[in-house]
Parts: structure tokens; C-alpha cells; sequence
């Protein structure tokens, strides 16, 4: 690793005052030491958000607690063992919970974070090799098109073809108004701090068509402090993978249904590992939609409805039967949860 | 960058190390302290050779920087056992075969004794997910199973007179 300094400030404030595009927010750090030494990443500081203390009239930056209405809150510190053994989480949003038991190891869910999970950045083996050109550290060409793309993206992929990494995203986009809390300070002698909240279903996921060099809307001086959940019982997230342990999932998906009787009134069908950034695929949710929760054809008709519009490169197109594979399983596991 | 001075808990007892901020926990225990038990596989988190608890959880020192360790409880492999007796996964481990190169040894027994700590009694479904951050290229695994498993009864079976005192005992 290049040298970095290390700051360790206990104020959220103080945190925002020193984090800039060369001062990087460290939680878990899992993505970021990684990022760090294979030298793609060359933060001049990290600020170390452990030591920050509870912050008062906002959102908790720690634990998971049940607002009134029932909605998860979900601070942005929280690790994934802690988000995937919360009883409240089960209860409520349980797609969520089977996200974070899925990713990394037991040693790394430990220590990683909501916050971090949802801000990883790409796992394409050519962003992570300083080697290589690559449009996401702004060079001009992606070698992934003509190289090895097994495990890329089958959507949007015709100018970055790297998937979006987080399990987390996956399941909070099928959440219906699942929205993130940020913060920053005010520029200016009285350096209040600033709140902010946005959908995740409404641009908080970068395209690379936008911007290649980020995926997360999120500004350099921004802290993502928690994460707003409403109810969402009858639901749940599946992945395959090569490999059984520490493996980002080749395709994902996360369903919510909402049940009426024994019919699926609505349901939210979230796709990932298929794109650049997590979607939403409404040809498979309106597949459901007005149908008996247990008529398996309609499973079927959602399943091969979200790979409607896959545009698999000349390696990957067995992701597409993957995808159709992985809804289908997300469908019934879902409504094996419903009572 | 300037070296800071740290002071690491590890196994019960304070080091004082010399650090960068970017050195890792991992160099700080086997470079500063001394604790050469804690191996580095893949340096990136993959491998879970570098496992240490920190806390009383497992976590990956290769992944955790030596400052932010500062006032955790940390343990490694050299704090099992009291340092001059085998831990019972020690003695498992050697028992069952649960070792050949050696390597990936510590990062298992540290895993599982995190593990143990907190479910003595887990099924062998549940550590085998318990030790899925833990790379092994020699064994196969299922010795590494066995052990840990032997382990559990071992403690359980030492823990019982303490934990539930027979008729006779709580008559003395």
C-alpha cells in the first residue's frame, strides 16, 4: 500500500470537515485495504468512522431499530452478521437478511458494513489491475469486451461491461421506497450538518453511461449514514455462485411480494449482478401480478420475462439462463414465506 | 510516513508497536510483536489464514489495520491453550489430522474457537459454515470437521461438572 495518513476523528462533523476526493471514509475498510493494495485506490487519508459518537436528531449511525409504522432503520455502521442474525430484520425485510448472510465469509461480515457493502466498488478483474486500461480509473478503453467476461454484465453493458458488486443494493432496490440517509456539512462559518434522503430506485445507482468513474451518487464530502426499510415480510434473495464460500454472485435476485389472500397483488422483482447497477424488472413483477401466489407458470412466465432485453457478451450467455434460474428460486423462496 | 506508537492487547498482555497507519494488524503481530502464529496467505482477505479474534469474533488481520486494533482484545493463535498447554482444537487438530502443511492451521483454530466460544454445541452444517472464510489446500476439509467437532465434545464434556453440578456434588 502507498503511505496514507490516518484520521480519527469522534464527531460526525469532524468527520465531514476532513473527508474530500483524497480523504476516504473507513469502516469495515474490506473494499477499501483491498482497492489500497492492489493499487488502484491511493487515498492520501483515511478518516476511521469507528470512533464517531452517537450522533443526536438524526438517524442512528449503529443498530437496527423499528421506527413507528413498522419501517427498518438501518444504521449505516451496522455489519452484515449483525443485519443477517437481526431478529427484526427476519420479521420484517427478510430478503435483506438472506442478502447479508450470502456475501463474503464470516470473518469479513463481522467487520463489514451496510455502508460499505452498498459503496463497494466493481469487482471486474480489470478495474482491479492497475495493469490494464479501464474506463472506470478514466482511461479510455474497456479490455474486459475482447477479454474475459464470463461473470459480466448481460445488461447494460455496451461501453463498462462490470457488474454492480453488493448483494445489499440487490435487496434494498426490491423494497418498495427503501430509501438512504446521507449527510454532509455546510460549507461556511457555521458548519451545520445537512441531511439528506434518497430513493434507492431513483438515481442513487450510477449508470456508466453517466459517469463511469463512480457508481454510487454520493459526493466526495457525503457521509451514507442508515438506511430506511419499509415492511417487507413476504420476501426474499438468492444467488448462484461459482464458488460456495467468498464468492460475488454470478446473478441475484431479491423479490417482495405483496399477498392478498392467496394472490400476489404486487410484487417488486430486483435483479442483480446482471448490470452495471442493480434493476428493476417490471416485465417480471407485472409476470406475478393479479396471479395465485402458487400458480408455478406464472413463476416460470416471470422468470423468463426478466431476461427480456439481455444483451450477453460472447462468454456470458449462460448468465442469461442463470438469471432465469435465480428468479425462479427468489419467487418461491419468497413465497415460502408467506403465511 | 511517520511511524505512531500503538499499544496492542494481545492475548491479555499490552505490546507497544511502532507503526505506519498502513501497516496491517497482521504485520504489527508477527513484525512488532513478535507472534509469528498468525500467518498472511493471500494478504487480501480471501484466505482466512490471518485470523485473529478481535473482541472475541473472528476477524481477518490482514484486512484490519494495527491502529484501528488499538484498545480491541485481540487474540491469536499463541493466546490458546495458556501458551504452554494444547487447546483442545490443538490437540483435535493433530488427533484427526486436521493439519499437513500447516498453514491455513491457525486461521482454522483461531475460527473455530471464536466459533466454540459461542456455540458449543454447533452441527456439522453449522461449522462448516462457520469456517467457509478459511482456506485449506491439503486436507479436504473433512478432518478439519472431524476435529473441530471432537473439540466441541472435548469442552463440553470439561464444562459439564462446572456448568451442572451433579446430585452428589451439590450435596457437598
Amino acid at each position: 500500500m502507498k503511505p496514507f495518513s490516518y484520521a480519527r476523528p469522534t464527531t460526525a462533523a469532524d468527520v465531514l470537515k476532513l473527508l474530500s476526493p483524497t480523504a476516504r471514509p473507513k469502516a469495515g475498510g474490506n473494499d477499501l485495504l483491498d482497492l489500497a493494495k492492489r493499487g488502484v485506490s491511493t487515498p492520501a487519508t483515511l478518516v476511521d468512522l469507528s470512533r464517531i459518537s452517537v450522533q443526536e436528531g438524526g438517524p442512528r449511525f449503529d443498530g437496527v431499530t423499528v421506527a413507528e409504522g413498522g419501517q427498518l432503520e438501518i444504521g449505516a455502521r451496522v455489519t452484515l452478521a449483525q443485519i443477517a442474525a437481526s431478529a427484526d430484520v427476519l420479521r420484517i425485510f427478510p430478503a435483506l437478511a438472506d442478502a447479508a448472510a450470502a456475501a463474503a465469509t464470516p470473518q469479513i461480515r463481522n467487520v463489514a458494513t451496510l455502508g460499505g457493502n452498498l459503496l463497494q466498488r466493481p469487482r471486474c478483474a480489470y478495474f482491479r489491475d492497475p495493469f490494464f486500461d479501464c474506463l472506470k480509473r478514466g482511461g479510455t478503453s474497456c479490455p474486459a469486451r475482447d477479454g474475459v467476461h464470463d461473470e459480466m454484465a448481460i445488461f447494460g453493458n455496451a461501453k463498462c461491461c462490470a457488474t454492480h458488486p453488493s448483494n445489499l443494493a440487490t435487496a434494498l432496490l426490491a423494497a418498495p421506497q427503501a430509501g438512504l440517509a446521507t449527510i454532509t456539512v455546510e460549507i461556511g462559518a457555521k458548519g451545520g450538518l445537512v441531511w439528506r434522503t434518497v430513493e434507492l430506485s431513483d438515481g442513487f445507482f450510477v449508470r456508466p453511461e453517466d459517469d463511469p468513474l463512480i457508481e454510487a451518487a454520493i459526493a466526495p464530502g457525503e457521509l451514507l449514514w442508515a438506511a430506511f426499510v419499509p415492511a417487507a415480510p413476504v420476501s426474499a434473495y438468492v444467488e448462484i455462485n461459482q464458488k460456495q464460500s467468498y464468492d460475488w454472485a454470478s446473478v441475484a435476485c431479491a423479490v417482495v411480494l405483496d399477498v392478498e389472500g392467496d394472490k400476489i397483488a404486487d410484487a417488486r422483482i430486483a435483479l442483480g449482478a446482471v448490470a452495471p447497477v442493480p434493476l428493476l424488472s417490471e416485465p417480471a413483477a407485472a409476470a406475478l401480478r393479479g396471479k395465485g401466489l402458487r400458480d408455478t407458470a406464472a413463476w416460470d412466465a416471470a422468470a423468463a420475462a426478466a431476461t427480456q432485453g439481455a444483451t450477453p457478451l460472447a462468454r456470458n450467455g449462460h448468465k442469461v439462463r442463470q438469471l432465469r434460474a435465480v428468479v425462479r428460486r427468489a419467487i418461491e423462496a419468497a413465497v415460502a414465506r408467506s403465511k | 510516513m511517520a511511524k505512531t506508537l500503538v499499544r496492542l492487547t494481545v492475548n491479555g498482555a499490552t505490546h507497544e508497536v511502532a507503526v505506519e497507519p498502513r501497516d496491517t494488524l497482521a504485520q504489527a503481530l508477527r513484525d512488532g510483536c513478535g507472534l509469528t502464529g498468525t500467518k498472511v496467505g493471500c494478504d487480501l482477505g480471501t484466505c482466512g489464514c490471518c485470523a485473529v479474534m478481535l473482541d472475541g469474533r473472528a476477524a481477518l488481520a490482514c484486512l484490519t489495520l494495527a491502529l484501528e486494533a488499538e484498545g480491541r482484545a485481540i487474540t491469536t493463535i499463541e493466546g490458546l491453550g495458556g501458551g504452554t498447554n494444547l487447546h483442545p482444537l490443538q490437540e483435535a487438530f493433530a488427533t484427526c489430522g486436521g493439519s499437513q502443511c500447516g498453514y491455513c492451521t491457525p486461521g482454522f483454530i483461531v475460527t473455530s474457537a471464536a466459533l466454540l466460544d459461542h456455540e458449543p454445541s454447533p452441527s456439522r452444517e453449522r461449522i462448516k459454515d462457520a469456517i467457509s472464510g478459511n482456506l485449506c489446500r491439503c486436507t479436504g476439509y473433512i478432518k478439519i470437521v472431524d476435529a473441530i467437532e471432537r473439540a466441541a465434545d472435548r469442552i463440553r464434556v470439561a464444562k459439564t461438572p462446572a456448568d451442572a453440578p451433579s446430585r452428589e456434588l451439590q450435596h457437598n
